[in-house]
């Protein structure tokens, strides 16, 4: 059976409309046609894949990937390891809408529809093609979010590829935070769509304990007139990693920060990029990844930037940041920019240092130990994308030792 | 006070403006297209040894088997379409006076006798497939400097010649260097012994002037102990309506504590594919300079590489890269730290007009083991107005602890306030343009040898000023 | 005749927002008028109009020099026929030596002035020195790096290079400290009444630098417009009781 077909089965197992059927399949082909290679691709980039398509089709459920959802204290928490139907109540919320992915598909059928038309690289199209579960929030026009959600994700032991959506009408403001946490044997796809409407406001903070598992993390942000989008994110602990954000600034005015950490360590592998794509009126983004790496890892940056001819008056920045904390640790760094016209303005940076010895020679000689004093740099470095993690989370999740 | 500045008075004009046909003799021109009797017959006209002839055709089975690049500009070549052997003359002259009155007309025109006379240790001329003249001072000579066109060089020093060509390009490396193996002609060889500097530098000018014509030079560069060397080369040709291409392979050899600087100046016409492979082997101690500058040409890609393979071996890659109408500049720098304490810098500047792509496209690489290697890469992009592109794609790996890598990059417009701050000076905004222009490029223009420099500056100013006055 | 810069009804906006709203004023050759007013009240506008900047629009009004209409020209026009800005902000050029800035515009307003390279190192650096300033700046990039007081003095070298008929002197006393101040003060009254003597705008925030200087006439800009005109008197009254009395009168 070609996979084509397997997906038509898998689509029909579950139940699904037509469209959906046919939607997932162009998104599939799609994938093919992005791992063709592009005038951004040089001779000396390899790309690789941790997540095999053929295994998952093979070992699809007959069920919709169970998961438990309930509330506990503050935390919304889905529990994917768990064998129950997810059914979502957010008994909490008064305006904002969360339910399953599979439930918005008979209420908001439009919104799912608009997220998988247009993918923008290889892992949103797989992403599209196969995901299985996954959670919708709607915040209505005109509300600022009336608590922060906090969301726990616990992803299981296995194969599965998860679509979130997150839509913001405008004049409206969201805050959330989502830590994720996974068993090692977790190997799956998590896609997250966010739409910002104008004059509307997102600030969110991702935190990914993987477990040693394998995982390929999306995030694709559209931001309509005057959005705003503020996310900080952390990553440790995760085997293989592809961490794709790709932002789409669409409306004039819109204005992206993101900031993100990674802490790789043993034989774990990262690859993370960031696109950013400018295409309304005196948009602006400011992007800083950084990275610390020991043990045998191995960090991978991309961060590429797009100014399309329509952008005038844009401004866009982007810096990665590596530091090598260990003799068998590797970076690359490379940070693209695809500049259309001549209205605008962009620049990226990119650095790979180790621990200055003369500081710690300094540290060392005001009395403070050859651990303390790299902890004490490595703080140093982190800090400039990691103080919000910080504000919310005190330093619990990042633990340097 | 900026050297430059007082030169613009006393030197004069030169051409790199080529745009002219030389009417030489032609006792051979090959019909288009590429097949194993074509190379075959190169090799006899070249009355070249067994080996040369067997190494060229099995250079074009790997040429054959390799398909053309996926990656970069679109390459709308067809290599059916191409003269790959053109003879102007049989000729190879010691003195210019020995030329035919044609070509040497040719070289007149183009500034290069005079040029010869004031600036250089010497230089060669290649005209179409042919080193048609060569050159160096006597007491360079006597100190045991050789330099040659590369087809002579083959026959006067085989034993050299053998042992470095295609050695640090490996014949197989990419399609155009496994081309360039299978039909190479002309190109400069030059070797310096031991201690011995040579003061002023070697100029090589290649044209390329039929159209539809191959122009597929090779050029190694052998640099002993602790010597020095400054070479540059100038490359213009006519303008025709059908593609031309020119696929040169540079080998550059730096022994220990040896400096090895190599300028282009690059103005070919817009029908020219310019897909170069250019690479230097860096030594203990050695120094290599890749100085640029890329103005003409339909697409170029080129990438000079710096393999630095002994203790405190450095390399400095400056690019400018100019792309106009209907021209895709695809620039770069690769730099391989393979030994501990070695530095590298790499400076690219871009500008791109009327709708030209500029593309800077680099590799930086400290494998494990590279103690303190250093590197830092700047790369700036110019953009003029709407329809033109830039794009910046560095890559950038690291693999040892103790390295140091530092990248950055730009890409913008001419800032209004700069232009009408000029403006209130007295100056039209097209002096004023050229002026922002040119001190956007001075990172890398006050680093090519002044009578260079200044001759770059004027092609861009003339570029500029083609651009009319709108923005 | 006497040159004259004039300026009639001028109304200028800048992104939809009206700045200048019917600016009216008289220069005549040899004059030195200064235009006082509060932050935001145009007066930097008004200089960049005079100059040509063609991030402002001129909705209604003109200027006239010596009776030409020149509210259309270009702004490198204006200058060659004999108008000079001081920028309050000089602008950095990178990569562009002052040396080579100073040459390529003298050789545009005097093009019949054939001095050698050394010939023009002697001149630039025998002017340069007359204000007091570190020729060493010649070989750096225009205004890079330079100190307040050092990007103020190439402003009025390049006015002393460039002889112009008329010198809109924008806020050539910011960000300078007292002796800064004097040293600028000293060197621009030196260049504005070398004979042939300039009509000069010098435009003000506050009093100190007047006092160097004294003013034919004193103009208040408020709120887009010339409020008040005045002598010398005015300044001193500005200094003693601020703008507000202004505002209250009005």
């Amino acid at each position: 059976m070609s996979i084509e077909d397997k997906i038509i089965n898998f689509s029909k197992s579950r139940k699904e409309p037509d469209w959906l059927t046919e939607i997932r399949l162009k998104n599939f082909r799609k994938y093919f046609e992005f791992k063709k290679s592009s005038i951004s691709d040089s001779p000396v980039e390899k790309r690789y894949t941790t997540f095999e398509i053929e295994e998952f089709l093979d070992n699809i459920p007959d069920e919709p990937h169970s998961g438990k959802f309930y509330e506990e204290k503050e935390y919304f928490i889905v529990d994917f390891t768990k064998n129950e139907k997810l059914n979502i109540k957010a008994e909490s919320l008064k305006y904002t809408v969360l339910m399953g992915i599979r439930e918005a598909l008979e209420k908001y059928p439009e919104i799912v529809r608009n997220s998988m038309e247009d993918p923008k690289d290889e892992w949103t199209a797989l992403g599209n093609a196969l995901w299985d579960t996954g959670i919708f929030v709607i915040v209505p026009e005109n509300r600022r979010c009336e608590k922060l959600m906090k969301f726990k994700t616990i992803f299981p032991g296995d194969i599965m590829v998860k679509k979130d959506i997150f839509n913001i009408g405008n004049n409206s403001y969201l805050q959330f935070v989502e830590y994720s946490n996974s068993m090692e044997k977790f190997n799956g796809i998590e896609e997250t769509t966010i739409n910002i409407g104008a004059n509307s406001n997102l600030k969110h903070l991702t935190m990914i304990d993987g477990g040693q598992s394998k995982m390929v993390s999306v995030k694709n942000s559209h931001l309509m007139l005057n959005a705003y989008d503020e996310w900080y994110y952390a990553l440790k602990n995760v085997n293989k990693h592809i961490m794709l954000s790709n932002a789409d600034l669409l409306g004039d005015y819109s204005n992206l920060e993101y900031k993100g950490a990674i802490l790789a360590n043993g034989n774990e592998h990262y690859d993370v990029n960031t696109n950013i794509y400018h295409n309304g009126k005196n948009s602006k983004s400011n992007a800083n990844v950084r990275a610390t790496l020991e043990g045998n890892s191995r960090v991978i940056m991309r961060g590429s930037i797009k100014v399309s001819k329509n952008a005038n008056n844009s401004n866009a920045y982007f810096a990665g940041n590596s530091l090598l904390l260990s003799e068998n640790a590797k970076s690359n760094a490379l940070p693209f920019l695809e500049i259309e016209g001549d209205r605008s303005q962009a620049r990226h940076s990119a650095s790979v240092t180790n621990v200055d010895y003369d500081q710690l020679f300094y540290l060392q000689s005001r009395g403070v130990d050859e651990k303390k004093a790299k902890n004490l740099l490595v703080e140093g470095f982190l800090d400039p994308v990691v103080r919000q993690i910080v504000i919310y989370e005190g330093t619990r999740y990042l633990i340097y030792d | 006070m900026d050297k430059r500045e007082e030169l613009k008075d006393i030197i004069p004009e030169k051409n790199y403006n080529g745009n002219f046909v030389t009417r030489a003799r032609y006792p051979h021109v090959f019909e288009e297209g590429l097949s194993k009797s074509v190379v075959e017959e190169i090799s006899e006209i070249k009355k070249e040894p067994e080996w040369m002839k067997r190494f060229r055709l099995r250079a074009l089975e790997i040429f054959n088997s390799k398909p053309i690049p996926k990656w970069g500009p679109p390459l709308d070549l067809d290599f059916n379409k191409i003269r790959y052997y053109v003879l102007p003359d049989e000729v190879k002259a010691r003195r210019w006076e020995d030329l035919p009155q044609e070509i040497r007309e040719t070289y007149e025109r183009l500034g290069l006798p005079e040029m010869e006379k004031k600036y250089l240790s010497g230089s060669v001329a290649v005209l179409d497939s042919e080193g048609v003249y060569a050159n160096i001072k006597k007491q360079l000579q006597e100190k045991g400097v050789i330099y040659l066109d590369t087809d002579s060089a083959l026959q006067k020093y085989p034993d050299l010649f053998k042992e470095y060509f295609m050695n640090i390009v490996p014949v197989g490396d990419n399609k155009f260097s496994a081309l360039n193996g299978a039909v190479w002609s002309g190109g400069s060889f030059i070797y310096v012994p031991e201690n011995v500097h040579v003061d002023l530098p070697l100029m090589t000018y290649f044209r390329m002037n039929l159209q539809s014509e191959g122009q597929f030079e090779h050029t190694i560069i052998i640099a002993e102990k602790n010597s020095s060397v400054s070479y540059i080369e100038g490359c213009t040709a006519p303008i025709y309506n059908t593609s031309s291409l020119h696929s040169a392979v540079v080998e550059v050899y730096v022994k220990e504590n040896a400096k090895v600087r190599f300028t282009t100046v690059q103005n070919w016409s817009h029908d020219i594919y310019n897909l170069n492979t250019e690479r230097a082997r860096v030594e203990k101690n050695g120094k290599m300079e890749w100085v640029g500058g890329s103005l003409g040409s339909k697409v170029t890609m080129l990438y000079p590489s710096s393999y630095l393979v002994g203790e405190g071996a450095s390399a400095s890659h400056l690019t400018i890269a100019l792309a106009s109408e209907n021209t895709w500049k695809d620039n770069g720098a690769k730099v391989l730290h393979l030994a501990p304490n070695t530095s590298s810098k790499v400076i690219s500047k871009s500008i791109s007009m009327k709708g030209g792509v500029s593309v800077y496209r680099g590799l930086i690489r400290i494998p494990k083991g590279a103690y303190n290697a250093k590197s830092h890469v700047q790369c700036d992009a110019l953009i003029l107005d709407e329809n033109s592109k830039n794009f910046t794609y560095p890559h950038n790996e690291v693999y040892e602890e103790t390295s140091t890598l530092t990248h950055e990059a730009s890409a913008g417009k001419i800032g209004e306030e700069q232009l009408f701050y000029i403006m209130s000076r007295g100056l039209t905004e097209d002096q004023a343009r050229s002026m922002i222009v040119l001190g956007f490029l001075d990172d890398v223009l006050k680093e090519i040898p002044l009578e260079f420099s200044l001759e770059l500056n004027r092609l861009i100013k003339l570029q500029l000023e083609r651009y009319g006055g709108t923005g | 005749m006497s040159d004259v810069l004039e300026i009639v009804d001028l109304h200028a906006e800048i992104e939809g927002k009206e700045i200048l709203k019917g600016i009216n004023l008289r220069l005549e050759k040899g004059e030195l008028h200064a235009l006082m007013g509060p932050n935001g009240s145009g007066k930097s506008t008004l200089a960049h109009v005079i100059m040509g900047d063609k991030r402002y629009k001129i909705t209604k009004g003109a200027i006239f020099f010596n009776g030409l209409d020149i509210t259309n020209l270009n702004t490198d026009e204006r200058s060659k026929l004999g108008l000079f800005l001081t920028f309050q902000n000089p602008i950095e050029l990178s990569g562009v030596k002052l040396f080579t800035f100073l040459r390529t515009a003298y050789s545009v307003h005097f093009p019949n002035d054939n001095k050698t390279f050394q010939e023009f190192i002697t001149f630039v650096q025998s002017k340069a020195k007359l204000l007091n300033m570190d020729t060493s700046l010649l070989s750096r990039n225009v205004n890079e790096g330079f100190s307040g007081g050092e990007k103020k003095k190439s402003e009025i070298l390049q006015m002393a290079l460039l002889k112009p008929k008329f010198a809109i002197v924008d806020e050539i006393d910011s960000g300078l400290d007292v002796d800064a101040l004097e040293a600028v003060a000293k060197s621009l009254k030196e260049t504005i009444y070398t004979e042939p003597k300039m009509g000069s705008l010098l435009i003000t925030h506050y009093m100190r630098i007047l006092k160097y200087l004294s003013p034919d006439k004193v103009h208040v800009l408020m709120n887009g417009k010339i409020v008040m005109s005045g002598d010398y008197g005015l300044a001193l009254k500005i200094e003693e009781k601020g703008y507000e009395w202004i505002k209250e009168k009005n």
